[in-house]
């Protein structure tokens, strides 16, 4: 079946003085129908610009996406006129955002906010809008929804007002949803309760997810593929289990190093990847992981390293791709310090 | 809520007191009274004079005369003008204030609020230069200089409309409204631009956008509410001010309002009429700033006193 | 940047361009009808002649009481109005006036008695009218004003005479304690343990000697009380419409008037209208419908409504000196001699300008010639009294520009050097200041004061302007140092009105300097009959003053105000006092340059 989505070599760019910051540039992923697809990275890796890119959402000026094609159910979304996008938008590709305190409106009920949607994009009458409205707070799990639609969003805490959040996207039954990094600004308890309704609702729907975080531990029970996405690059793209088992470039090794594992007892300094993520806008020539990778060699700093595609399924960017994952196909590999200095 | 305002109008009592016993003072401070002339009065008939309006009484009996008018809100007659009451003069020359003073911030409103919201949503483009630009000459551009400049070419070369006066709502309007809102009209674009770029630039505006509202919805249903806060609470002093009395324009215009009555008041040490009009212009700000406080509110939800 | 420069410069063209008609300032259309649109200054303080005391509201009373006479349009002079004829009795000291059929405007007859109602109204001491003192000169109106008694002896029952007034009652204060005060001293000694009377309002010296004659009894001799009695202080007021209205009176409505026009519409601060008042007596000779006052204080609004045609004349120096080079050359600018000094008064209590040589030097060293060509409106003088004005009254010339005899006086004064020379430094400027009332005009004539005597006299006396009360009470207690501006517009037109206020301290005679032989030549020329003496005895009293420096005239203003061609009957009249009746539109162009 041919997938829903399909990106290919987005490159959004954005004008910083003189300078060009290439937030995103070069990146190509699919996503199946009913699929999960995570995408992780660190600050300023362009997870988000991605996602904005496809939502046609990036503020230009100063941004710019300057090349690359967006199929979205057979059309090139970067290609349709901007009222054309504009019926897509929260009707056939919703999106929820990371910090449901600002991404309300404080001076709007929320009844109002979500009917917006469902009278807009469904044509539904106020009456049929707001019985819609209250069905989907309940379908997020809001108690006593009928008395509590009505109100403002501060009268809600932080972990209703991303359910909130998640019934608005979802109230027209969207082909894709994306969640950039839903439950970051939440407690732990309630980030299992938001990842739980997403999954529910997922099932229940048919909806496919992309999930950015920074937070691997929500990638691994929810999704079934993950990118890696690293200085505007995607740096590797596995199944889920075959990501951790078998990560096949430096980047994705350093970054599970950097799970904290609660079992180990040894007291020993939680480890993180030396240095910090570049600046976009000056890049230097070659790999822009070389100046904090383990595995760096002069190869590295000179050219740019390769895409490898090493099963159908998973694909790394860099020199040494197919050496990380033969050797992490080995079972010593699942011991020990990781194979990083 | 009801508790608020309530308190809020209490206080306009004891505020009062102090601003009407200040003026009180400052005018038995000031040399000079209201009787004085160029040629100079003969000692019996200045003695006529202050016992005919309780002049000769001692200060405290004078003080509190005159706080026992102001309690009942009858001032007593003007002290310039023999036979007319102060209450009069403020029945007539309100309206001629109040007239001028919200047409032109009605006008300020329309004009400074469009041209605000073009120039936050064209951040950075030649409107939006053009129209911060023009804003900045509004603001600095005092009304004595604009006023006449605007009656030397519409009244004076091209006789189009009349140069002063009042005539009810006519042309004579039309120069002393434009020349009293400019700086307005500069004042609340400016802030209606700031505040909506602000708006604009916070994240339920994204997810306005997000849900695929088309621009017009998002700016007018989602940012103006936030955006035009900065106005709203602009509005309140502005508006008393207005209300009260601009004199400037009023003596460049020749219109009979309570701004000018004021001033002559002022020069003629016209005790009873400065301390109505400075009670009513008291009471103006207070009201007009507790009205704006309780808009503020229906503004914003998140508001609860 | 392009747009304001284009604006600029539209802007300065209007200013210079002027309009299709360039012999006349601004636009020149006549209203259809006859009607009369004036700027007639502050907005009256009140309508009631007896109350009203500035020339705003003259103008506008002028309208609606006629009085026994009334300015002449041309010269300012006194012609008949409600009085047809009068004569003094044989010393000035008592006036009959013969009055003609007249009623008010509801009908009533206008009766001797009207007036004896109305000076007894207006001298009441609970009134509180500021023009009293107009009236002093009748018997025994100071005294009622004033609340005083007279003193009665209980046995004969006559009133006691004032020792200095023989023909007077004596009048002492009301007052106890004053009284006493003053019973206290030895010239009051005939005074003493006597019955103490009010003064009562048919003390006062007016009587009704029947419904169509008037007697005036006064305390002195005021030869030119014909002319006095234009002041609006002694026009008529109605008694019917007072009794019936009280305070608001001269309300439209309720006002009840003798002359041409009557109240249409008041609306303070922006309108005052009048309409014919068809029962006036003269009322075939008024050609005016309708007779409209604006109440503008400013000189620009004030222009622009003129230039723009919306008004047809403003009042007395309106146009602003920075306009005056532009405006002098149309044909609408009125520019005639007025009846009005500039001077400063010296104090003569306090500072160096106690020596009356000091006085003549400062007065000396001022160039009034090239003041005059400064202020270009005006006329230079070095007398007090207007030159020119009074036919048959020989001017004495005071002080010409001197300014090397100045030096002299003032080296004789005691301010020289070692040498004896005249020596600037010796001069103390500290004790003297260029005191004046705020104002543009009133600022430029003090830095002119000060650049002559810098040059002349090499002294820099420093400026000091105030508030105009804040001033006229400094100058009246003599609370400033030097010199303070001392303007004087007549009251009415006779050279009296020029010298009486330095016949006694305090009030206007703000210069400390009294002299009693100043005082008899007045006194003795009012009561000459023969007006050729009466003028050299008052010109040998001005003589008198001029010597004494009291004073350091300046210039004689003339008159600055704009009217439209099409306005006829309105002359520019020493006085600027219009008697509307005689003014009306002229529609035909042809005759609107004609002398008139």
């Amino acid at each position: 079946m041919a997938p829903l989505l399909s990106v290919r070599e987005l490159r959004t760019w954005f004008a910083e003085d003189a300078l060009t910051a290439k937030a995103v540039d070069g990146v190509s992923f699919d996503l199946a129908r009913g699929e999960t697809l995570g995408i992780v990275g660190e600050s300023g890796s362009g997870k988000s610009v991605t996602n904005l890119s496809i939502m046609r959402l990036i503020p230009q000026p100063p941004g710019r996406i300057v090349s690359g094609e967006i199929v979205f159910d057979g059309q090139d979304l970067l290609a349709l006129p901007a009222e054309a996008m504009r019926r897509i938008r929260g009707k056939r590709i919703a999106m929820i955002f990371q910090d449901p305190m600002t991404s309300l409106n404080p001076f709007m009920r929320v009844s109002q906010q979500l009917m917006e949607v469902t009278r807009l994009h469904l044509g539904l009458s106020k009456a049929e809008a707001y019985e819609h409205a209250v069905q989907m707070l309940e379908t997020v799990g809001i108690p006593d929804a009928r008395n509590r639609v009505d109100g403002y969003p501060h009268e809600f805490s932080g972990g209703m007002r991303q359910r909130v959040m998640i019934a608005m996207a979802l109230s027209c039954k969207p082909e894709l949803l994306i969640a950039d990094e839903p439950t970051t600004a939440l407690d732990v308890t309630i980030q299992a309760q938001i990842l739980e309704l997403i999954k529910n609702l997922k099932r229940d729907t048919g909806t496919s997810v992309i999930l950015i975080t920074h937070d691997l531990g929500v990638v691994a029970g929810m999704t079934d593929r993950i990118m890696v996405m690293y200085a505007g690059r995607v740096f590797e793209t596995a199944p889920t289990t075959e990501l951790f088992a078998r990560p096949s470039n430096p980047y994705t090794v350093g970054l599970l190093a950097s799970v904290p594992d609660p079992t180990d007892d040894s007291h020993a300094e939680l480890y993180q990847i030396p240095g910090l993520p570049p600046d976009v806008a000056r890049l230097p020539p070659g790999c822009p992981f070389a100046p904090r990778c383990a595995r760096a060699e002069r190869i590295c700093r000179e050219q740019s390293p390769p895409r490898i595609q090493l099963t159908p399924q998973h694909q790394s960017l860099c020199h040494f791709a197919q050496e990380l994952y033969d050797a992490a196909g080995t079972p010593t590999a699942a011991t020990g310090d990781h194979g990083v200095r | 809520m009801a508790r608020f305002i309530l308190r809020r109008l209490l206080v306009i009592v004891p505020m009062l007191l102090v601003v009407v016993s200040l003026t009180w003072g400052l005018i038995r401070v000031a040399p000079g009274n209201f009787y004085s002339g160029e040629k100079k009065l003969p000692a019996a008939i200045e003695k006529n004079i202050r016992e005919k309006y309780g002049l000769d009484k001692p200060w405290y009996v004078q003080y509190g005369r005159m706080l026992a008018n102001t309690a009942r809100g009858d001032f007593g007659e003007s002290l310039k003008y023999p036979g007319t009451t102060v209450n009069s003069i403020l029945a007539t020359t309100l309206p001629v204030s109040a007239t001028l003073g919200i047409l032109a911030y009605l006008l300020a409103l329309v004009v400074g609020i469009t041209a605000g919201t073009i120039a936050a949503l064209k951040q950075n483009s030649r409107v939006d230069y053009a129209s911060m630009a023009a804003a900045m000459l509004g603001i600095s551009m005092p009304n004595f200089v604009l006023g006449p400049t605007l009656v030397l070419l519409f009244a004076l070369r091209w006789y189009w409309l009349p140069p002063a006066r009042w005539d009810g709502f006519s042309l004579h309007l039309i120069l002393p409204v434009l020349t009293l809102s400019a700086v307005y009209m500069a004042y609340i674009a400016r802030l209606t631009r700031s505040g909506m770029l602000e708006v604009l630039r916070s994240n339920y505006i994204r997810t306005a956008r997000a849900k695929g509202l088309t621009e017009r919805d998002v700016v007018v249903r989602h940012a103006v509410r936030g955006g035009l806060l900065p106005v709203v609470s602009f509005s309140g002093p502005a508006l008393a001010f207005l209300i009260s009395g601009t004199v400037v324009v009023e003596r460049i215009f020749a219109l009979p309002g309570l701004g000018n009555y004021f001033i002559n008041a002022n020069l003629n040490r016209d005790e009873p009429l400065i301390i109505g009009i400075v009670a009513f212009m008291s009471i103006a700000v207070l009201l007009f700033n507790l009205l704006v406080d309780v808009a503020y509110a229906f503004f914003d939800p998140r508001i609860r006193y | 940047m392009g747009v304001l420069a284009l604006a600029l410069a539209t802007a300065s063209a209007a200013c210079t361009a002027g309009s299709a008609d360039s012999a006349y300032f601004g636009k020149v259309t006549p209203p259809t009808g006859q009607e009369m649109r004036y700027i007639s200054g502050s907005e009256p303080e009140s309508l009631d002649p007896s109350m009203s005391s500035s020339q705003p509201d003259a103008r506008i009373i002028m309208a609606l009481f006629d009085g026994l006479t009334e300015y002449d349009p041309k010269t300012g002079q006194s012609v008949p109005a409600l009085a047809t004829a009068w004569e003094p009795n044989e010393d000035n000291s008592g006036f009959t006036f013969h009055l003609r059929a007249a009623t008010w405007s509801d009908g009533a007859a206008l009766t001797a008695e009207d007036f004896v109602y109305s000076l007894r109204r207006g001298l009441t001491p609970a009134l509180a009218a500021r023009t009293a003192y107009m009236a002093y000169d009748i018997s025994n109106a100071q005294a009622y004003n004033e609340g005083a008694v007279f003193a009665r002896d209980d046995a004969t029952g006559r009133f006691v005479m004032d020792p200095a007034n023989p023909t007077e009652r004596l009048a002492l204060p009301g007052d106890e304690a004053a009284r006493a005060t003053l019973l206290a001293t030895p010239a009051m000694a005939i005074a003493r343990n006597k019955r103490y009377v009010a003064v009562r309002a048919e003390d006062v010296g007016i009587d009704a000697v029947d419904a169509h004659t008037l007697r005036y009894r006064l305390r002195q001799p005021v030869p030119f009380l014909p002319k006095m009695v234009s002041h609006q202080f002694f026009r008529p007021v109605p008694q019917q419409a007072i009794e019936r209205h009280g305070d608001q009176w001269t309300r439209p409505g309720k006002i009840v008037v003798s002359g041409a026009f009557i109240i249409d519409t008041w609306r303070p601060y922006d309108v005052i209208a009048l309409t014919r008042n068809p029962l006036y007596y003269d009322a075939a000779v008024v050609r005016l419908d309708r007779l409209v006052f604006y109440p503008i204080e400013d000189l620009t609004t004030m222009m622009n409504l003129y230039k723009s045609g919306e008004v047809y004349a403003t009042f007395n120096h309106t146009v602003p000196s920075s306009w005056t080079a532009l405006v002098k050359n149309y044909k609408d600018y009125m520019d005639a001699p007025e009846l009005a000094t500039e001077s400063f008064v010296f104090n003569t209590t306090k500072g160096p300008t106690t020596d009356v040589r000091v006085r003549h030097a400062m007065n000396m060293s001022i160039d009034k010639v090239s003041l005059a060509r400064f202020r270009r409106t005006v006329k230079p003088t070095t007398s007090t009294v207007p030159l020119n004005m009074f036919p048959g009254y020989p001017s004495p010339m005071g002080d010409p520009f001197d300014p090397v005899k100045a030096k002299a006086l003032l080296a004789a004064a005691g301010y020289t050097n070692a040498a004896g020379e005249y020596d600037p430094a010796t001069f103390p400027v500290s004790e003297m200041e260029i005191t004046y009332n705020t104002s543009e005009s009133n600022r430029s004539t003090a830095e002119f004061i000060q650049a002559q005597w810098k040059q002349n006299l090499g002294v820099t006396v420093p400026l000091r302007n105030m508030e105009f009360r804040t001033f006229l009470q400094t100058r009246s207690r003599l609370e400033y140092r030097g010199i303070a501006r001392s303007g004087w517009i007549g009251d009415y037109m006779d050279p009296f009105t020029f010298l009486s206020m330095y016949m006694f301290e305090g009030g206007e005679n703000g210069s400390g300097w009294v002299d009693s032989e100043f005082q008899r030549l007045l006194n003795d020329g009012n009561r000459a009959q023969d007006p050729a003496e009466r003028y050299r005895l008052l010109a040998l009293a001005e003589q008198r003053l001029l010597d004494a420096q009291p004073t350091l005239p300046l210039y004689n203003n003339a008159t600055n105000y704009l009217k439209k061609p099409f306005v006829k009957g309105m002359w520019a009249n020493p006085v600027t006092m219009h008697a509307w009746k005689f003014v009306y539109i002229e529609h035909d162009p042809s005759k609107w340059d004609d002398a008139n």
